[in-house]
């Protein structure tokens, strides 16, 4: 009882000693600390997993931004694209197969086992999203351009060697140099085809 | 011992229908036309995601000459060689017989397939889109291997029980597309219904492998091993996480999600080996219709 009132008081003492900004401050400090802490949204995730799934939200968020702009949604800036590539290349290569110790499927983790059966494979893909993001960088004055004005009034024709096996299999393996002379959309595109690569092989969920 | 004695007697009866069944062989299928448009055919093969299952293109196998092992509970499938080749792919094949393996799952020498190949939705084809295909599949360079056989545990290994499971399962009527006046509602229920076969995946099965229809596109365990769950695609279950047609048919050509996140699983493969080649008008109508499904 004495407690309470004690606890009650030094409650009330203390709010009403705090200036109305200062309150303010308070509480939105306490809501962005929560709103920030990954492992809320990561279903408790610890330790090594927590820190894969934290750069991963960190990609999903550069990710995101180039979206919104390659979709149109807004004015083309070559600021902001330079800015999400560097935070790309920031996360990847080795930076990205480091939390990926052998083993390390813990829940909540989407990772498949098979990462280590190929592991090879999956560095080689953390590798790619290095060089990706590094020609989008320098990529970003190159306006993006539309590739398939060919198939514009033809609903539903491709081009015609679709069925080709070159085709099929994806082009050869575009250096630094070759990504810097690209359309940026185009980079923008083999960026999300290598992630996709990546998940389709290496994580469980869709 | 109940369930081996319930096995038993299923296998008895797969057995015993299934040699029935082999006596009643489906009617070859006529098309109605018979030149196909090689173009069409190329894009609807990557719609329906033709070239997505028969080519193991991270494993460096060639363009249709075989998929990698879809390892599920029944064990594990491999889809064939579709090349040219007269041997081991379907070089030797007619129209025809082409046709009835869609329309009717079974091949030239009337063995059923199993429902891996998902023929129930291409089964609604039109005419003009199996010749397409069948003219696309011409231009194909023959590989000379096959794919290997499926390794599937008893008694799914019996194939002729595949009768049964088709008689029971497999709805042959023609696609019929729900009153709309909308042409692009009228577009996207031919898409996501045939072509891209959407509910293959988002629609859960029955301890038979068949699809649970009144219970269409609610999502499900899927069955490939390690693959996790399957999201429900419901067009109330798709607006209460917040998608819009923009966010769906830009999600199915780029394979981004609008918080960011890039699909993983064998969504990943559906948007890259298919829906990412898509035309945009189809690519829209897929979304609208999945957004506004009666």
């Amino acid at each position: 009882m004495y407690n309470n009132i004690l606890t009650k008081n030094f409650t009330a003492v203390t709010i009403t000693r705090l200036s109305l900004p200062t309150l303010f401050l308070v509480i939105f400090c306490t809501l962005a600390l929560f709103i920030s802490q990954p492992s809320l949204a990561h279903n408790g995730a610890t330790g090594i997993v927590k820190e894969r799934m934290d750069l991963m939200d960190r990609l999903k968020v550069a990710m995101k931004s180039l979206a919104t702009i390659y979709r149109g949604g807004q004015v083309y800036d070559a600021q902001q694209v330079r800015e999400a590539a560097t935070i790309i290349e920031q996360h990847s290569a080795n930076t990205m197969a480091r939390l990926f110790p052998e083993g390390s499927v813990q829940h909540p983790s989407t990772a498949k086992a098979n990462i280590w059966r190929n592991w090879d494979d999956f560095a080689n893909l953390a590798d790619r999203q290095q060089l990706i993001s590094q020609g989008l960088f320098s990529a970003a004055d190159n306006p993006p351009q539309q590739q398939n004005s060919q198939l514009s009034n033809m609903m539903g024709t491709p081009p015609p060697s679709m069925l080709s096996n070159s085709q099929l299999m994806g082009a050869s393996e575009n250096t630094a140099e070759d990504y810097a002379s690209m359309p940026s959309n185009q980079v923008f595109k083999k960026l999300t085809d290598n992630c996709s690569s990546c998940h389709s092989r290496f994580r469980a969920k869709n | 011992m109940r369930i081996k004695h319930a096995l038993l007697v299923l296998a008895l009866i797969i057995t015993s229908w299934g040699s029935w069944s082999l006596f009643t062989k489906s009617a070859p299928v006529t098309l109605n036309v018979t030149q196909g448009d090689v173009n069409r055919g190329a894009y609807l093969a990557r719609a329906s995601g033709c070239i997505a299952c028969h080519s193991a293109t991270s494993a460096g196998g060639r363009a249709l000459a075989g998929g990698a092992a879809l390892e599920t509970p029944f064990g594990t499938f491999y889809a064939p060689n579709l090349t040219t080749d007269q041997e081991h792919g379907i070089g030797a094949w007619t129209l025809q017989q082409f046709a009835t393996a869609l329309r009717h799952g079974t091949s030239p020498d009337g063995q059923p397939y199993y429902p891996a190949f998902p023929y129930s939705f291409y089964s609604k084809l039109t005419d003009q889109d199996v010749a397409d295909l069948w003219a696309a599949f011409q231009t194909v360079p023959a590989v000379a291997k096959s794919a290997p056989e499926h390794n599937l545990s008893f008694p799914f290994n019996l194939r002729f029980g595949l009768n049964i499971w088709q008689s029971l399962f497999f709805d042959q009527t023609e696609f019929t597309a729900a009153e709309s006046t909308d042409p692009q509602y009228a577009r996207g229920e031919y898409l996501v219904e045939s072509v891209t076969h959407c509910a293959a995946c988002h629609t859960p099965r029955n301890l038979f492998g068949a699809l649970q229809h009144q219970q269409q596109f609610a999502g499900s365990a899927s069955l490939l091993q390690g693959e996790g769950s399957i999201p429900a695609i419901t067009a109330d279950h798709l607006k209460q996480t917040g998608w819009s047609q923009s966010d769906l048919s830009y999600a199915l050509q780029s394979g981004i999600k609008p918080d960011g996140d890039v699909f993983g699983g064998s969504m990943a493969e559906v948007v890259k080996d298919g829906t990412a080649y898509m035309q945009k008008q189809d690519l829209q109508a897929i979304a609208y219709y999945l957004l506004n499904r009666k």
